[in-house]
């Protein structure tokens, strides 16, 4: 069996990155665990394991002045609205690219 | 199992080494048995090799001292998740080979105390209740590190940092 038919691929519902996971990891896991993108580090919960869906619980994005970490709320998230770094009071808007 | 350490935010690196207790002031075969001293003072004695610390935001700010993370690795501290790292104490974890996870909600989910299952090799916690929080796996040149113990014991034995060719 090659790597490929052993793993599962799964989407990031934020930043599309195609996640690979184990299909003995997948296996494991029950809905409500938790898993951390790769890619984005959004944080996902899991919904559904067959077929694999997710709800964001948070994600961290960095203020393109200072640096500083920002976790954006869920309003951020839905409305693209523009974030105040809490830091250096920078704004700026964070944009996402749909994975649908 | 690794027992989870909880911390808050901005653990500064004084909390995690006072200075008083550097290698130079009490020797280098005994500063890590003062980690977290006055902030945490069972933390030394009770730490176990592979324990799980878990912060807030800013972990490690402060005074870029080089012998905070090592007495952690001394203490070998299994791996750190927080919410965010000052940048220059992130990097020393690294070059220490101290795995260092971030993320915002997980150490929220973690209890100071519980007992977990931690792969490191797929960054995998899983509590006792079957929870599976699962953390980025580390990247392969950490991996690689990590076998022989960090960054910079892997470049002092092949010369070159990993992934190099």
């Amino acid at each position: 069996m090659s790597e490929e038919e052993q793993s599962l691929f799964v989407n990031c519902p934020v930043c599309a990155e195609e996640l690979e996971i184990p299909s003995e990891a997948w296996d494991e896991f029950e809905e409500g665990d938790i898993l951390v993108c790769e890619s984005c580090g959004a944080e996902l919960q899991i919904a559904s394991l067959d077929p694999p869906e997710f709800d964001l619980l948070g994600l961290l994005t960095e203020c393109p002045s200072c640096g500083a970490e920002i976790e954006l709320t869920d309003e951020q998230l839905e409305e693209n609205s523009k974030v105040t770094c809490p830091d250096c009071n920078t704004t700026f808007n964070v944009e996402f690219e749909d994975a649908e | 199992m690794a027992r989870v350490w909880k911390f808050g935010d901005s653990i500064n690196t004084d909390d995690i080494l006072p200075g008083k207790f550097a290698p130079f002031m009490v020797g280098a075969d005994v500063f890590h048995r003062y980690a977290f001293a006055h902030f945490r003072p069972e933390f030394a004695a009770q730490v176990k090799p592979g324990d799980l610390l878990v912060g807030g935001r800013n972990w490690g700010l402060g005074s870029s001292r080089e012998y905070a993370p090592k007495a952690l690795k001394k203490l070998e501290v299994g791996g750190i998740i927080a919410q965010s790292y000052a940048r220059i104490h992130y990097r020393n974890l690294l070059n220490l080979g101290i795995p260092a996870f971030e993320s915002s909600i997980i150490p929220e989910l973690l209890v100071d105390g519980e007992e977990v299952e931690f792969d490191l090799e797929t960054g995998r916690i899983t509590r006792l209740d079957g929870t599976i929080l699962q953390l980025p796996a580390p990247p392969e040149f950490l991996r690689e590190a990590l076998k022989e113990g960090s960054i910079l014991e892997y470049y002092k034995k092949y010369q070159k940092f990993p992934g190099e060719s």
